[in-house]
């Protein structure tokens, strides 16, 4: 490290004392030694990793020569060795936990699957990734392994997405008790290394996760989603703004950044006059699973007023917009004025989203509002008819407009710097 | 976590994962030995799973059963059978209950019923079996299929899968043409 190089050099120019040159190199020597600690790791995970995948391939190749009796010893033995592996790296090795845990977890996989086909049991994916999910998931409590708990995120990801049909599996409710077990283990380790690499990224994945899985939580009216997306952003902006959440998780940059974006988006798409064609033709039955969704996350975000010390902060109107959001969407129900009224919020919003970006100089800000009425621009530019050259216009001013608020975002930040 | 609590879940956790994989090896042996043997009528065709390897799709002839009582879609539906002398099966009826006084019927999907007009209160039920994949090794699941091909162009070939039935659940033992294992045949 070149530091360390410098060091002497240092000592005999009196730049620093010799005291201080040591607590360098012994802190740097500290530093060294975790990082390689680090890269171990992540090496014996991918190593792990590819024996595992390695060992699925080789099942599937079905080899016809061996016995009935022969293949599931096969199937189960991975697993086996994986729990030995695991019980080992708890006990003796800690620092091969991650790697063993991600091998026995893909060797569960790998045994389920195997057995299905030596007894040739047709496709089951509800089943299979229930039965994958619940035999895993313990392995990140109990090891407290943090490449499972993505291995968790994903397997109960795909079980939301195969639901069950025929009402002969398991509900896809489960998916909210494995995706709860894994935000709570994050939040249960995440004060003890809240610099980590894994504990500032994941929070991107833990809030990204169930935007995947939630448009299969509806029975009936699946407009609904459009609130139902809109509220978990929504969720996401107040808990980025919430004290205590800022105190525990170190990213919450991360929430706001997605929850900021998404309820953009939303509006964006509800700016056009098609999803409201589809609602004036809804039968408007409202008891089903998607209303229980939209009350609880309604609720969950009154969770801003629950001890949360941090009142003043910029955006706040954001915290405010689920009340007319909701308001103008069930208008659209039984009357066009829902959709007017979605396309002047969106201005309006999208106005103040630049407004506040420039008072508090933010880039980020500035831009996702500049984002925001430039597509609401544009997308009205392509549900009328107007000529080339007015597009044309409007383009190009649009895109000026991006250009000169940036620099005197930049200019401002310049000056105030300097 | 305590130690002793932490060695007691993981315990639980371990007999889990290994009790589940062996239970589904036990009900399917248990079927392949209590199980009577039948032979359905299948046209095979050779399609890859990611991670089960090369496998034959068995598709079954249209079958459509015809029944006196009504039967709830919702719940589980079972085909109850009868062996035929030439080991082929008969399908006496469907029930929603599983009979207690034989051991051959099976599981299946009912895709939709009509009215059936001619005969005075009673429904024709479409049906599927659920045992519609044969996994082979690699190299020989296309040759399977190649050679299943061939015979098929000649209408008096008979392909069939050989299904250990027992208590609602089957196993696909082997799939024959003309009197000869498949995986024989491949070689």
């Amino acid at each position: 490290m070149s530091i360390l190089k410098d060091l002497q050099e240092l000592v005999e120019k009196n730049v620093i004392s010799e005291d201080t040159a040591a607590d360098i190199h012994a802190y740097y020597q500290i530093e060294n030694s975790s990082k390689s600690q680090r890269l171990l790791t992540i090496f014996s995970v991918i190593g792990a990793g590819l024996i595992s995948l390695g060992i699925i391939l080789l099942i599937a190749h079905n080899w016809d020569n061996f016995s009935r009796t022969v293949k599931t010893i096969f199937s189960i033995s991975p697993v086996i060795i994986g729990q030995g592996l695991c019980v080992y790296s708890y006990f003796r090795k800690k620092s091969w936990t991650e790697a063993s845990s991600l091998f026995l977890g893909l060797a569960i996989g790998a045994c389920i699957t195997l057995i299905a086909q030596i007894y040739h049991i047709p496709d089951n994916e509800n089943k299979f990734f229930f039965t994958w999910t619940v035999l895993t998931l313990p392995l990140v409590l109990l090891l407290r392994s943090r490449i499972v708990s993505l291995l968790c995120l994903i397997l109960a990801g795909t079980f939301s997405l195969a639901p069950d049909y025929n009402n002969e599996g398991f509900p896809i409710f489960f998916y909210w008790i494995f995706y709860g077990s894994i935000v709570w283990f994050y939040l249960s380790g995440v004060s003890k290394d809240s610099k980590s690499f894994f504990n500032r990224s994941f929070i991107w994945v833990l809030a990204l996760a169930p935007l995947v899985s939630l448009n299969q939580f509806t029975e009936r009216n699946t407009e609904i989603l459009f609130v139902n997306y809109f509220l978990v952003f929504n969720l996401y902006f107040i808990l980025s703004e919430h004290s205590i959440v800022i105190q525990k998780i170190p990213n919450t940059a991360a929430l706001k950044i997605i929850g900021l974006i998404g309820m953009n988006f939303i509006f964006i798409l509800l700016s056009f006059n098609r999803p409201w064609e589809v609602l004036q033709k809804n039968d408007g039955i409202f008891f089903h699973q998607e209303i229980f969704i939209l009350v609880i996350l309604f609720l969950s975000t009154f969770i801003y007023y629950y001890k949360n010390e941090n009142k003043l902060h910029s955006l706040s109107l954001y915290n405010f917009l689920k009340i007319p959001f909701i308001i103008f969407f069930f208008s659209g129900y039984f009357s066009d004025m829902g959709y007017f009224l979605m396309n002047v919020l969106t201005l309006l919003v999208s106005i103040y989203t630049i407004q506040q970006g420039l008072k508090h100089e933010s880039l980020r800000i500035t831009n996702i509002g500049l984002l925001t009425l430039g597509a609401l621009i544009l997308c009205r530019f392509f549900d009328n008819e107007y000529s080339f050259v007015a597009r044309g216009i409007v383009f190009i001013i649009v895109g000026v407009g991006f250009l000169l608020t940036n620099f005197f975002i930049l200019k401002k930040r310049n000056s105030n710097a300097a | 976590m305590q130690r002793k609590t932490w060695i007691i879940i993981a315990i639980i956790v371990g007999l889990a994962q290994v009790s589940i994989p062996l239970y589904m090896i036990w009900n399917k042996e248990q079927t392949i030995r209590k199980g009577n043997s039948f032979l359905f009528e299948i046209a095979p065709i050779d399609p890859t799973h990611p991670l089960k390897g090369k496998y034959i799709i068995l598709n079954y002839p249209v079958l459509n059963v015809i029944s006196k009582s009504e039967i709830n879609l919702n719940k589980p539906v079972y085909a109850i059978l009868e062996k035929k002398e030439n080991q082929e099966y008969n399908i006496i009826s469907l029930s929603n209950v599983a009979p207690s006084r034989t051991s051959d019927f099976v599981k299946v999907e009912v895709n939709n019923w009509i009215f059936e007009r001619n005969q005075e209160d009673s429904l024709q039920y479409n049906i599927n079996f659920p045992f519609t994949e044969f996994y082979m090794e690699e190299s020989k699941a296309p040759k399977a299929e190649e050679i299943y091909r061939s015979l098929n162009q000649d209408t008096t070939q008979t392909a069939y899968a050989v299904v250990s039935i027992y208590k609602g659940d089957a196993v696909v033992t082997d799939v024959v043409i003309n009197g000869k294992s498949i995986v024989e045949l491949s070689k």
